[in-house]
């Protein structure tokens, strides 16, 4: 086997890792992207049970935005001519609350109507939502100069154009809603998507719920046609296209080192892979404790964080239509509470009845089924060790009791019936994120973007945390946190920071 | 964006501008404080899905044993054997001179066995690899398979309480599993096994999967079904939708089916007429379809066409 030689290696295909591979492939730098499995898009996947293919991990995509009014995540697809076709999302959620505090609200995309709406739920609450959304745009819109700025900002245009935008980036959600007077019962309804993040409102950093809010309701949702499965072969053609090598079915053994700079890669085939530059879609903890020596600066970043929510979907193919089983909308948040902190609490165990974020597919792509048929997905997050106990023989009874709770309480909360329908049923759990990705520990929600952790702090110490030179790193784990939106886009930033490293290398 | 707002936030003073600058220090603070104690490299969530789905596994091969039609037991052992779903399979993994092939095979054995490091495959010796096997393996070969693979198991969530198993031949192998795992009450399910062959002497497994039915309080009910041959306590011909719905008891029920395709084409014409919904009725994937040119959606003029592949050579065999 003789040794390869690349300008830059990216370890694993999932979203960050693809969008990497695309930005380098396209500057020109001669490009390899290495994956385990034998199928690009980690998370961005599908799988088929029976006569349904169903979509295993988005739920709605931000940041896409329409032809003429593209977000940033759409701006970055149109620049590497990704051919997608994607489906819009018609409301944003609807969200249902069970338990002391009842709630059951039908939330819209577009600012001004999400503002009117919740004044119709809400009286009194137009001024200071308003104030959300108009800090929330700032906050994008800060983000973005300091992208551009390549990290280098002006003082003072930002302390000018951008001051809220660094006033709340050290708060968390709680602070500033409080700040901003928002009703209580207005900040419930505009927490809801707090479970796509993971952390409780009093802790999760108010940047990236902004960015994340504002992205949503002022841009919208889109899903692919063709599962998110259809976004990664997308990824896959532009890679070849632009003259990328993507090596399947080969697991990055090692990152050589020398004299503390990347020299390349080691696979467990036992080839050699030289480069100067690897980009890491693996996250760190991965990285640090299984390629790399590693050193006390490594464990003691990775043990400053905390790593995110672990994934659980239950997957159901359902011989019956949507129409016939009673559900008009495409998202629904099932929460047993308002108090996010206490649902934060419960993904610590797999005892109690835990939050539900459900997907219903057909609504917003009727012809994902075949006819008279329908797909339906209930997501919920754990925590820590509560898949700890789980051993090969208790496996199947621990995911599937979680199953049968989600389907009674969704049967009850909506008033609908879905058990006699189930005609296929499929569950992945912390586990099956772990096998399929190597997701480390199950998780799908890199590491929790506390106020301290967020994508500002982060960001402002990528340099810092390179802890060997030339090795950087992209997706739900790196410095834009997770989702998909984000992933994407972190791999486009660290392909372009790979690009200049390479450049100034070079000079 | 959209729509953009024009309205504009007064700057909120109850928020320290400065905190912004406490945000590096704050972190790198954090950093220094945390452990320096190393990360694991496999955490639990990684350790199950190791053990539960291992890429490869090994067995040594601990007893050989001919059944009737072809079919040879191989009774394999192996340090630790990746726990499964009775009715799932393995696929072995082999070079038979030069060529990489796998092939799968379902599990007769029990996921209860699978915690002793004991498994088991029954093989029908009728093709390429099948028959390599039969003239190759021998007792003490070490042999290496994938881990448990497929969704032909039973789930309570999907299917009725009572499963009418249709078997013909070799694809007695996952009900034997599933039969055995019932008896050890690690399955909970009434089964009904309807299986065929073509004599008394072509069932394989006969004598232990009727001890099982005896011993079972009427949750395993075995039917001989002959399609050959008259013999006492056995029906004759094929599986009927009258034999289904004779056997099938008064409660609601799901039809597993694993056998060679003939077997499924006749099948599925008679639980056509049961009025089953689809949700009810599954096929395991069984071998290759012998004469696929003579079925329905076969296009005629592909018939006889060769085609010439071409494999783009992968950046690894460069």
């Amino acid at each position: 086997m003789k040794d390869l030689s690349y300008d830059v290696v990216v370890i694993g295909a999932g979203n960050g890792g693809l969008a990497a591979a695309a930005t380098t492939a396209q500057k020109g730098l001669k490009t390899l992207l290495v994956e385990q499995h034998n199928l690009p898009g980690g998370f961005a996947s599908s799988f088929v049970r029976g006569r349904f293919e169903f979509e295993p991990s988005l739920h709605e995509m931000c940041d896409v935005g329409v032809q003429g009014c593209l977000g940033g995540a759409g701006e970055f697809f149109e620049s590497i001519g990704l051919k997608v076709e994607w489906l819009r999302i018609a409301d944003a959620y609807r969200m249902v609350v069970d338990g002391e505090s009842k709630l059951d609200v039908t939330m819209p995309f577009g600012t001004q109507a999400y503002i009117d709406k919740m004044e119709e739920y809400v009286p009194g609450s137009r001024e200071s939502v308003t104030n959300f959304f108009e800090l929330s745009q700032e906050v994008v819109d800060g983000i973005g100069y300091i992208g551009k700025s390549k990290g280098n900002p002006d003082k003072q245009v930002l302390m000018s154009k951008y001051a809220n935008f660094l006033k709340t980036a050290s708060y968390t959600l709680d602070q500033v809603e409080k700040a901003l007077k928002i009703p209580d019962k207005a900040c419930e309804i505009l927490n809801a998507y707090w479970c796509y993040i993971g952390t409780e409102t009093s802790r999760v950093n108010f940047t990236i719920f902004a960015a994340m809010m504002l992205k949503f309701i002022a841009g919208g949702a889109v899903i692919p046609k063709n599962r998110s499965h259809e976004i990664s072969l997308a990824f896959e053609s532009r890679i070849r296209e632009f003259g990328g090598d993507i090596m399947y079915s080969t697991k990055v053994d090692k990152i050589l080192v020398e004299d503390g700079a990347v020299a390349g890669v080691l696979t467990t085939g036992g080839r050699k892979i030289k480069a100067k530059h690897v980009i890491s879609n693996a996250a760190k903890h991965i990285v640090y404790s299984q390629m790399l020596e590693q050193t006390s600066e490594m464990s003691k970043e990775c043990n400053s964080r905390r790593i995110g929510g672990k994934g659980y979907v239950a997957y159901f193919g359902l011989n019956k239509t949507m129409e016939e089983i009673g559900l008009t909308d495409y998202s629904y948040f099932i929460y047993p509470s308002t108090d996010t902190k206490k649902m934060y609490d419960s993904f610590a165990s797999r005892d109690g009845d835990p939050l539900q974020a459900v997907v219903c597919l057909n609504n917003v792509n009727p012809g994902c089924s075949p006819e008279g048929t329908s797909m339906l997905t209930i997501t919920t997050i754990y925590t820590d060790d509560a898949w700890d106990d789980v051993e090969e023989k208790n496996y199947v009874k621990a995911k599937n009791d979680i199953a049968r709770k989600m389907i009674a309480r969704f049967e009850s909360v909506m008033g609908v019936s879905i058990a006699d329908a189930i005609e296929e049923f499929e569950v992945a759990s912390p586990e099956t994120f772990a096998r399929y990705t190597g997701a480390y520990d199950g998780g799908i929600y890199g590491y929790e973007p506390e106020a301290l952790d967020s994508i500002m702090p982060r960001l402002m110490m990528l340099d810092d945390d390179m802890h060997v030179k030339g090795l950087r790193f992209c997706g739900g784990f790196a410095f834009r946190c997770h989702g998909y939106a984000s992933s994407y886009m972190s791999g486009n930033t660290a392909g372009l920071l790979t690009y200049r490293d390479s450049t100034e290398v070079k000079s | 964006m959209s729509d953009q707002l024009k309205v504009n936030v007064k700057p909120i003073g109850l928020l320290n501008l400065l905190a912004f600058k406490k945000l590096v220090p704050g972190r790198k603070k954090r950093i220094g404080k945390a452990s320096d104690e190393k990360i694991v490299g496999t955490p639990p969530m990684n350790a199950l899905a190791q053990s539960m789905h291992p890429d490869v596994q090994t067995f040594r091969i601990t007893g050989i044993s001919k059944c009737p039609n072809d079919v040879t037991i191989y009774e394999l052992k192996s340090k630790h054997v990746a726990y499964f779903r009775a009715g799932q399979y393995l696929s072995v993994k082999l070079d038979i001179g030069g060529y990489k092939v796998t092939r799968p095979y379902s599990i007769l054995s029990s996921p209860k066995d699978a915690s002793k490091g004991k498994c088991a495959l029954g093989i029908k010796a009728d093709g390429f690899v099948s028959e390599h096997i039969a003239k190759t393996w021998k007792v003490n070969d070490i042999i290496t398979t994938s881990g448990p693979e497929g969704t032909f198991y039973y789930d309570d969530i999907r299917d009725a309480g009572t499963v009418v198993g249709i078997a013909g031949g070799c694809g007695i192998m996952p009900f034997y599993s599933m039969a055995q795992a019932i008896m050890q009450i690690t399955e909970k399910f009434k089964l009904v096994l309807l299986y065929g062959s073509r004599s008394a002497e072509d069932i394989v497994l006969r004598d232990e999967l009727d001890d099982m039915a005896e011993r079972s309080c009427g949750a395993i009910k075995v039917v001989h079904v002959l399609s050959e041959q008259e013999s006492e306590g056995c029906e004759t011909g094929f599986v009927t939708k009258e034999l289904i719905s004779k056997h099938a008891g008064d409660e609601p029920y799901s039809i597993f089916m694993c056998g060679p395709q003939e077997m499924y084409d006749f099948a599925n014409k008679e639980i056509a007429g049961l009025g089953l919904a689809k949700k009810f009725v599954r096929a395991e994937l069984y071998g290759q379809i012998n004469n696929i040119e003579t079925y329905d959606k076969f296009p005629s003029a592909e018939e006889g066409r060769k085609y010439k592949m071409t494999i783009l050579a992968s950046v690894q065999e460069l």
